[in-house]
């Protein structure tokens, strides 16, 4: 009749147990309590390991503003993945994809963002840069746009070409040869002829991206004032300012042609 | 001395022949995979939508996802405050080349006992505190454990002491099976790599100076302490029900009732400051851990120890208090 | 000689309710003693109390010469007892439950266990679940867990409920036998006479929580088969003629019968006597004392 053992073995773990319990209690009160008093064991950093399989895919890096989030999209696709749908299915690619996209980013913050460690690792890694950047720099603080303050207003292009630059060499330090196909603008206020004549500011702010650009190499600037141009009421969104599903699905188009010619890609 | 091992080798024996460890054992063999899918699905999802595991552009998106969430209009106050600081705690695993999420059984069973602290153990322990005493009144074997020349208060203690032996090992019983479960879904692998704790605020930001780095062990040695404290406040909170209320079926409910509504008034206590006096919103001691933490006002760790501490020691008193002098009438 | 069990002046109130109220007997050596009263008398609170499981609002009891309140351990090493149902761990093994028993008591030998088993013949089925005993089984093993620390008083409370006849014939055996062999004293609580006159030496009367008399068995109630009931015609006049009769006791009428006490050997001949002098008898039988009858004798003697 030995089957007491059991209990004898499960009380004997219990206390034993009991106490390495304790003293990993004590040790968590230290750690939040006393966090400079933890004695930490040695550890040993794990080695980054990816599947093997992933370097076969179009790294594909969302840089910038809204525009790249798809705020307006009512589908919330934007024009990225309305790109990558289309390079998935009809071009067969295999697509990773990183939207690193803050809504209201401008171009001082964006060059912030890519100073950090996972945006540099993620910018490293690119095949392919995707870019909205700018609009919040020219039209800062659009609700309170009116002819008055219009009419003083002076975009501050020095600091808007010193960011740019800041942007297109912390991406090029890292990543040496990935396109960028940067997006220039679109004048949402065209048909706002209260405000005055709107459209002079985008197009001189589109005639400095251009000239920034030809300073770099594998920039591609993607031109989209023309295709909102007397569109405001079929591309624009309800609040006259984003692109609507039709207008990212515009964007994406002229996209994906560039993309597709530059990357020589082939249908299915 | 010996007498007292004796009682509590007895009571230990009753506890293994009512197979309430079996049953704990069964429930976790049941829960555990399913854990381990979710978090897989959860994985795997993930993957999907930004096509890479690399785990450094996962967590450089999600910093960006909260940033625009912050964006957003609309967003209460006390939210705002917990993404800055998870975005800043990111950004330091970032920085510091760590990967918080690492796949492995360890990562999952830190996961595991993070999730199940509040909640999932103090149930497991309930199964066996909640009729340790109430049991043997409705079956009747109370009249012969107390006609023993044993004096009440031994017997109502080796109960006890079994009790907490129990929680000890309901925690093995955790840590082992999530580990080895875990560890056919994924892989074992990771008990060495480093983890952050020592998450401290100041005026809403986070303290970047006071996090420490520990091995993935010993971050999990630490939340397995905290949950072991949970066990036995818990248990000893429903072993004074066991002994208050003679119906084991009340009794459970009694203390269902009393951890939900604990996991309710957390959402509340922000609004409610009296909320925190009251046990059951203190049981995410993990979270100090992970630095996750509580949006009320006041609500610390050592808090959290005091008031949790302050609930079991009263009902242990009571426990004995009621119990060395109730008249068994039936 | 001391007795085994002395208890004094034993009060138990609950909310102002007094279920027993000034309880005085004692138990000697080597007796058994009865403690008999109806269902609600307050024999199980009096019994619980002896053995610890509700403490006296007043009054002492002294078990084998310790006092239950003040040195508990003492005084419990002395009994054995099986309070109500012999209630078990019903998951356990009968060996498991008596080893688990063992351990509280201390110094309990395996043999000694072998011993109680092969006692209260329970040795084929010792290692089997207690729950799949009968009753008559967990009987027997509830009185091998009090047996089994050699107590020199064994309490049984209404240890034939439940039991069928030829199990409490056993059990009545078994109780007389252990008297006899080990000299302990045995105090058992009942609800019926019959068994209490068939069991005890001693017997105390308790009612609505008070006593009511402590008496050998033979005094307070004599054989049971004694008690003869009669319907005859005319029915005066046969109480009259069963009245004048030296061998009848107690003779009285009660409706439309008589009731008296015979010694068998004299039934035939007040018979043939009643038969002689033109009496017609439409039946004689046996009717042993209820208990009721017996209260009402004994409260009628305390008003008288």
């Amino acid at each position: 009749m030995k089957n007491w053992r059991i209990p004898a073995f499960l009380l004997t773990t219990g206390i034993l147990f009991s106490v390495l319990l304790l003293i990993g209690f004590l040790q968590a009160a230290s750690a939040v309590l006393k966090p400079n008093e933890l004695n930490s064991a040695p550890y040993e950093k794990e080695e980054n390991k990816t599947k093997p399989e992933e370097d076969r895919k179009l790294s594909i890096v969302a840089l910038g503003d809204s525009l790249t989030r798809g705020i307006g999209d009512d589908s919330g696709q934007g024009y990225v993945k309305r790109l990558t749908r289309t390079l998935t299915e009809e071009y067969g690619q295999d697509i990773s994809l990183a939207n690193l996209s803050i809504s209201g980013a401008k171009t001082a913050d964006l060059a912030d963002l890519l100073q950090t460690s996972g945006a540099r690792h993620a910018v490293s890694k690119a095949d392919i840069f995707l870019m909205t950047i700018g609009g919040n720099d020219l039209f800062p603080g659009v609700d309170g746009l009116t002819s008055e303050n219009l009419a003083e207003y002076a975009p501050d292009t020095p600091a808007f070409e010193a960011n740019s630059r800041l942007i297109l060499d912390r991406l090029r330090e890292q990543n040496a040869d990935a396109p960028i196909y940067w997006i220039s603008l679109y004048n949402p206020f065209e048909d706002l002829t209260i405000l005055g004549d709107t459209s002079q500011f985008v197009i001189d702010w589109n005639y400095q991206q251009q000239r920034l650009a030809s300073e770099y190499e594998n920039l591609v600037i993607i031109p989209v004032f023309d295709l909102f141009q007397g569109q405001a009421k079929e591309f624009l969104y309800t609040d006259h300012f984003h692109p609507n599903a039709k207008g990212y699905e515009a964007i994406a188009e002229r996209l994906t042609q560039a993309i597709v010619s530059q990357q020589q890609l082939r249908e299915e | 001395m010996i007498e007292f091992s004796k009682l509590t080798l007895n009571e230990m024996e009753k506890l293994y022949k009512k197979k309430r460890l079996a049953a704990i054992i069964l429930i976790l063999l049941v829960l555990i995979p399913i854990f381990i899918y979710a978090q897989k699905a959860q994985m795997q999802q993930r993957e999907e939508r930004l096509g890479t595991s690399d785990w450094r552009v996962v967590l450089q998106q999600s910093i960006i996802d909260s940033q625009n969430r912050l964006q957003s209009s609309g967003i209460p106050e006390e939210w705002r405050n917990q993404l800055t600081i998870m975005i800043d705690q990111q950004q330091y695993y970032l920085d510091h080349d760590i990967n918080p999420n690492s796949p492995g059984a360890p990562t999952f069973v830190r996961e595991f006992l993070n999730e199940g602290i509040a909640m999932f153990i103090p149930l497991l322990v309930m199964i066996i505190a909640i009729d340790l005493v109430s049991g043997e009144r409705s079956e009747g074997t109370i009249k012969i454990l107390l006609t023993r020349p044993i004096k009440r208060w031994k017997i109502l203690l080796s109960k006890y002491v079994t009790l907490l032996l129990s929680v000890s090992l309901i925690i093995l019983l955790v840590l082992t099976l999530s580990y080895l479960l875990a560890g056919l879904f994924f892989h074992f692998d990771g008990l060495k790599i480093p983890v952050a704790t020592g998450f401290t605020i100041e005026n809403g930001a986070l303290v970047t100076d006071s996090i420490k780095l520990v091995p993935q062990w010993q971050y999990i040695l630490m939340s397995a302490g905290l949950a072991w404290f949970i066990g036995v406040v818990t248990g000893t909170i429903s072993f004074m029900v066991s002994v208050l209320v003679r119906n084991t079926s009340i009794g459970m409910g009694i203390m269902f009732a009393a951890l939900i509504t604990g996991a309710i008034l957390k959402g509340f206590a922000s609004a409610w400051a009296g909320a925190k006096y009251i046990f059951s919103v203190n049981l995410d001691l993990t979270d100090y851990l992970s630095g996750n933490l509580p949006m009320v006002e006041g609500l610390t760790l050592d808090f959290s120890i005091l008031i949790l501490a302050a609930w079991g020691i009263a009902a242990l008193f009571i426990s004995f208090l009621v119990f060395t002098r109730q008249d068994m009438f039936s | 000689m001391e007795p085994v069990l002395k208890v004094e002046h034993l009060t138990k109130t609950v909310k102002g309710k007094r279920l027993v109220d000034d309880v005085s007997f004692s138990v000697q050596p080597g007796e058994i003693f009865g403690f008999l009263g109806p269902n609600g008398a307050g024999k199980t609170t009096t019994i619980r109390m002896l053995v610890g499981l509700i403490k006296p609002s007043g009054g002492t009891i002294i078990l084998g010469g310790h006092n239950v309140q003040t040195s508990f351990k003492k005084a419990m090493r002395q009994v054995g007892s099986i309070v109500e149902n012999p209630e078990l761990y019903g998951y356990l093994t009968g060996w498991e439950n008596l080893r688990q028993f063992s351990r509280m008591l201390g110094g309990i030998t395996e043999e000694r266990i072998e011993e109680t088993v092969k006692q209260v013949k329970l040795d084929k089925r010792i290692h089997e679940k207690v729950k799949t005993y009968s009753l008559g089984m967990k009987q027997r093993l509830g009185i091998a867990q009090a047996l089994l620390g050699d107590p020199k008083l064994l309490i049984l409370d209404e240890p034939t409920n439940g039991l069928d006849p030829s199990g409490i014939r056993e059990l009545r055996t078994f109780v007389r036998n252990l008297v006899e062999e080990k000299q302990i004293s045995v105090f058992i609580s009942s609800h019926l006479l019959s068994e209490i006159q068939l069991m005890c030496d001693r017997v105390a009367i308790i009612n609505k929580g008070h006593m009511v008399t402590v008496a050998e068995v033979s005094e307070l109630i004599g054989p049971s088969s004694d008690r003869i009931e009669w319907r005859a015609t005319p029915l005066n006049e046969a109480y009259a003629l069963l009245e004048r009769m030296e061998e009848v006791h107690g003779a009285s009428i009660k409706k439309d019968r008589i009731l008296c006490t015979i010694a068998p050997s004299n039934v035939s001949r007040c018979i043939r006597m009643l038969i002689e002098n033109g009496i017609e008898i439409h039946s004689v039988h046996e009717k042993p004392l209820t208990l009721e009858e017996l209260f009402m004798d004994l409260t009628k003697e305390e008003q008288a």
